[in-house]
Protein backbone atom coordinates (compact mmCIF):
# COMPACT_ATOMS: atom_id res chain seq x y z
CA UNK A 1 0.00 0.00 0.00
CA UNK A 2 1.27 3.54 -0.84
CA UNK A 3 -0.42 6.54 0.06
CA UNK A 4 -0.56 9.46 -2.57
CA UNK A 5 -2.38 12.09 -3.79
CA UNK A 6 -3.66 12.34 0.15
CA UNK A 7 -5.48 15.97 0.72
CA UNK A 8 -6.20 16.16 4.33
CA UNK A 9 -6.61 19.91 5.01
CA UNK A 10 -8.98 20.08 1.72
CA UNK A 11 -10.47 17.18 2.55
CA UNK A 12 -11.71 18.20 6.11
CA UNK A 13 -12.20 21.84 5.33
CA UNK A 14 -15.19 20.67 2.42
CA UNK A 15 -16.34 17.61 5.03
CA UNK A 16 -16.70 20.67 7.95
CA UNK A 17 -18.48 22.58 4.97
CA UNK A 18 -20.73 19.87 4.01
CA UNK A 19 -21.38 18.95 7.86
CA UNK A 20 -22.91 22.79 7.73
CA UNK A 21 -25.11 22.28 4.74
CA UNK A 22 -26.83 19.10 6.27
CA UNK A 23 -27.36 21.50 9.47
CA UNK A 24 -28.53 24.17 7.94
CA UNK A 25 -31.14 21.73 6.20
CA UNK A 26 -31.98 20.10 9.34
CA UNK A 27 -32.63 23.20 11.56
CA UNK A 28 -34.76 24.71 8.75
CA UNK A 29 -36.30 22.17 7.19
CA UNK A 30 -36.54 19.41 9.70
CA UNK A 31 -35.13 17.15 7.70
CA UNK A 32 -31.70 14.97 6.74
CA UNK A 33 -30.10 15.58 3.94
CA UNK A 34 -29.30 12.38 1.66
CA UNK A 35 -28.68 13.16 -1.88
CA UNK A 36 -29.65 10.02 -3.02
CA UNK A 37 -32.76 10.44 -0.75
CA UNK A 38 -33.83 14.11 -2.16
CA UNK A 39 -33.31 12.46 -5.80
CA UNK A 40 -35.78 10.37 -5.36
CA UNK A 41 -37.91 12.16 -3.28
CA UNK A 42 -37.73 14.92 -6.14
CA UNK A 43 -38.78 12.08 -9.03
CA UNK A 44 -41.28 10.12 -6.89
CA UNK A 45 -43.09 12.58 -4.27
CA UNK A 46 -45.32 15.25 -4.51
CA UNK A 47 -44.91 17.05 -1.61
CA UNK A 48 -41.65 19.14 -1.17
CA UNK A 49 -41.10 18.84 -4.92
CA UNK A 50 -40.10 22.23 -5.48
CA UNK A 51 -37.96 22.63 -2.26
CA UNK A 52 -35.95 18.99 -3.43
CA UNK A 53 -35.29 20.29 -6.74
CA UNK A 54 -33.64 23.74 -5.12
CA UNK A 55 -31.53 22.10 -3.30
CA UNK A 56 -30.79 19.61 -6.14
CA UNK A 57 -30.26 22.87 -8.09
CA UNK A 58 -27.75 24.07 -5.45
CA UNK A 59 -26.04 21.35 -5.18
CA UNK A 60 -25.11 21.40 -9.10
CA UNK A 61 -24.58 25.14 -8.74
CA UNK A 62 -22.11 25.04 -5.91
CA UNK A 63 -18.91 24.15 -7.76
CA UNK A 64 -19.87 27.12 -9.90
CA UNK A 65 -19.97 29.48 -7.32
CA UNK A 66 -16.78 28.32 -5.71
CA UNK A 67 -15.13 28.95 -9.21
CA UNK A 68 -16.46 32.32 -9.06
CA UNK A 69 -15.29 33.05 -5.52
CA UNK A 70 -12.20 31.29 -6.01
CA UNK A 71 -10.84 32.05 -9.30
CA UNK A 72 -9.65 28.41 -9.42
CA UNK A 73 -9.67 25.25 -12.24
CA UNK A 74 -11.62 22.56 -10.75
CA UNK A 75 -9.76 19.26 -12.02
CA UNK A 76 -12.27 16.10 -12.75
CA UNK A 77 -11.03 13.10 -14.49
CA UNK A 78 -13.69 11.01 -15.57
CA UNK A 79 -12.01 7.95 -17.63
CA UNK A 80 -15.47 5.81 -18.64
CA UNK A 81 -17.73 5.95 -21.11
CA UNK A 82 -20.67 7.70 -21.69
CA UNK A 83 -22.62 4.14 -21.36
CA UNK A 84 -20.51 3.26 -18.12
CA UNK A 85 -21.48 6.10 -16.66
CA UNK A 86 -25.33 5.82 -17.16
CA UNK A 87 -25.32 2.11 -16.13
CA UNK A 88 -23.15 2.93 -13.24
CA UNK A 89 -25.27 6.04 -12.21
CA UNK A 90 -28.09 3.31 -12.28
CA UNK A 91 -27.16 0.88 -10.12
CA UNK A 92 -26.38 3.49 -7.76
CA UNK A 93 -29.91 4.81 -7.78
CA UNK A 94 -31.11 1.16 -7.33
CA UNK A 95 -28.81 -0.07 -4.64
CA UNK A 96 -29.72 3.56 -2.75
CA UNK A 97 -33.26 3.05 -2.68
CA UNK A 98 -32.21 -0.66 -1.48
CA UNK A 99 -30.43 0.83 1.10
CA UNK A 100 -32.65 3.28 2.09
CA UNK A 101 -29.42 6.13 1.53
CA UNK A 102 -26.17 6.74 -0.09
CA UNK A 103 -22.77 8.03 1.20
CA UNK A 104 -24.39 11.40 2.40
CA UNK A 105 -27.57 9.70 4.19
CA UNK A 106 -25.97 6.80 5.92
CA UNK A 107 -22.72 8.15 6.48
CA UNK A 108 -23.16 11.68 7.47
CA UNK A 109 -26.66 11.98 8.36
CA UNK A 110 -27.06 8.45 9.30
CA UNK A 111 -23.92 7.78 11.32
CA UNK A 112 -24.02 11.39 13.18
CA UNK A 113 -27.21 10.03 14.61
CA UNK A 114 -26.29 6.93 15.57
CA UNK A 115 -28.27 4.60 13.63
CA UNK A 116 -27.08 1.54 13.29
CA UNK A 117 -28.55 0.35 9.88
CA UNK A 118 -26.30 3.33 8.92
CA UNK A 119 -22.80 1.91 10.25
CA UNK A 120 -23.78 -1.10 8.46
CA UNK A 121 -24.64 0.30 5.20
CA UNK A 122 -21.57 2.56 5.26
CA UNK A 123 -19.20 0.16 5.86
CA UNK A 124 -20.60 -2.39 3.64
CA UNK A 125 -20.71 0.09 0.51
CA UNK A 126 -16.96 0.77 1.41
CA UNK A 127 -15.99 -2.93 1.57
CA UNK A 128 -17.73 -3.63 -1.34
CA UNK A 129 -15.89 -0.53 -3.81
CA UNK A 130 -13.03 -1.49 -2.46
CA UNK A 131 -13.15 -5.39 -3.68
CA UNK A 132 -14.79 -3.76 -6.76
CA UNK A 133 -11.50 -2.08 -7.19
CA UNK A 134 -9.61 -4.44 -6.26
CA UNK A 135 -11.07 -6.66 -8.81
CA UNK A 136 -10.92 -4.27 -11.61
CA UNK A 137 -6.97 -3.33 -10.89
CA UNK A 138 -5.43 -6.84 -10.39
CA UNK A 139 -7.69 -9.35 -12.01
CA UNK B 1 -37.76 30.74 3.61
CA UNK B 2 -37.67 27.11 3.01
CA UNK B 3 -37.05 26.93 -0.49
CA UNK B 4 -33.53 29.51 0.18
CA UNK B 5 -32.70 27.49 2.94
CA UNK B 6 -32.90 24.24 0.29
CA UNK B 7 -31.10 25.55 -2.16
CA UNK B 8 -28.54 27.42 -0.04
CA UNK B 9 -27.39 24.02 1.46
CA UNK B 10 -27.31 22.47 -2.13
CA UNK B 11 -24.76 25.30 -2.54
CA UNK B 12 -22.76 25.08 0.16
CA UNK B 13 -23.22 20.81 0.16
CA UNK B 14 -21.42 21.71 -3.42
CA UNK B 15 -19.07 24.10 -2.22
CA UNK B 16 -17.62 20.98 0.10
CA UNK B 17 -17.37 18.69 -2.28
CA UNK B 18 -15.45 20.91 -4.77
CA UNK B 19 -13.35 22.08 -1.69
CA UNK B 20 -12.54 18.38 -0.37
CA UNK B 21 -12.44 16.99 -4.96
CA UNK B 22 -14.93 15.02 -3.64
CA UNK B 23 -17.05 15.74 -7.50
CA UNK B 24 -13.06 14.25 -9.03
CA UNK B 25 -14.29 10.56 -9.32
CA UNK B 26 -10.64 9.94 -8.87
CA UNK B 27 -10.41 11.38 -5.75
CA UNK B 28 -13.29 8.44 -4.50
CA UNK B 29 -12.06 5.50 -6.90
CA UNK B 30 -8.23 6.38 -4.66
CA UNK B 31 -9.81 5.66 -1.36
CA UNK B 32 -10.86 2.59 -2.47
CA UNK B 33 -7.63 1.40 -3.77
CA UNK B 34 -6.49 0.45 -0.43
CA UNK B 35 -4.25 -2.08 -1.66
CA UNK B 36 -2.48 0.18 -4.51
CA UNK B 37 -2.09 3.90 -4.49
CA UNK B 38 -4.29 4.30 -1.50
CA UNK B 39 -5.49 8.39 -1.38
CA UNK B 40 -7.52 8.36 2.52
CA UNK B 41 -8.67 11.68 1.62
CA UNK B 42 -12.45 10.66 1.77
CA UNK B 43 -12.21 9.47 5.38
CA UNK B 44 -11.45 12.58 6.15
CA UNK B 45 -14.14 14.31 4.43
CA UNK B 46 -16.63 11.97 6.16
CA UNK B 47 -14.71 13.40 9.75
CA UNK B 48 -15.32 16.59 8.97
CA UNK B 49 -18.60 16.13 8.29
CA UNK B 50 -19.38 13.84 11.39
CA UNK B 51 -17.61 16.45 13.41
CA UNK B 52 -20.50 19.22 12.82
CA UNK B 53 -23.02 17.10 12.29
CA UNK B 54 -22.91 14.80 15.31
CA UNK B 55 -22.72 17.12 18.22
CA UNK B 56 -25.34 19.10 16.60
CA UNK B 57 -27.71 16.53 16.10
CA UNK B 58 -27.31 15.08 19.63
CA UNK B 59 -27.66 18.79 20.90
CA UNK B 60 -30.94 19.46 19.05
CA UNK B 61 -32.74 16.27 19.84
Amino acid sequence: MNIINFTPISALLGGIIIGFAVLLFFLFNGRLIGISGIASNFITQQDKRFDNFLFLIGLVLGPFVYKILSNKEIEIVISNSFVLLIIAGLLVGFGTRISGGCTSGHGISGISRFSLRSIIATITFILVGVITVLIKNYL
Amino acid sequence: MNKIISLLSGIVFGIGLVISEMINPQKVLGFLDIFGNWDPSLAFVMIGALIISTPAFHLIK
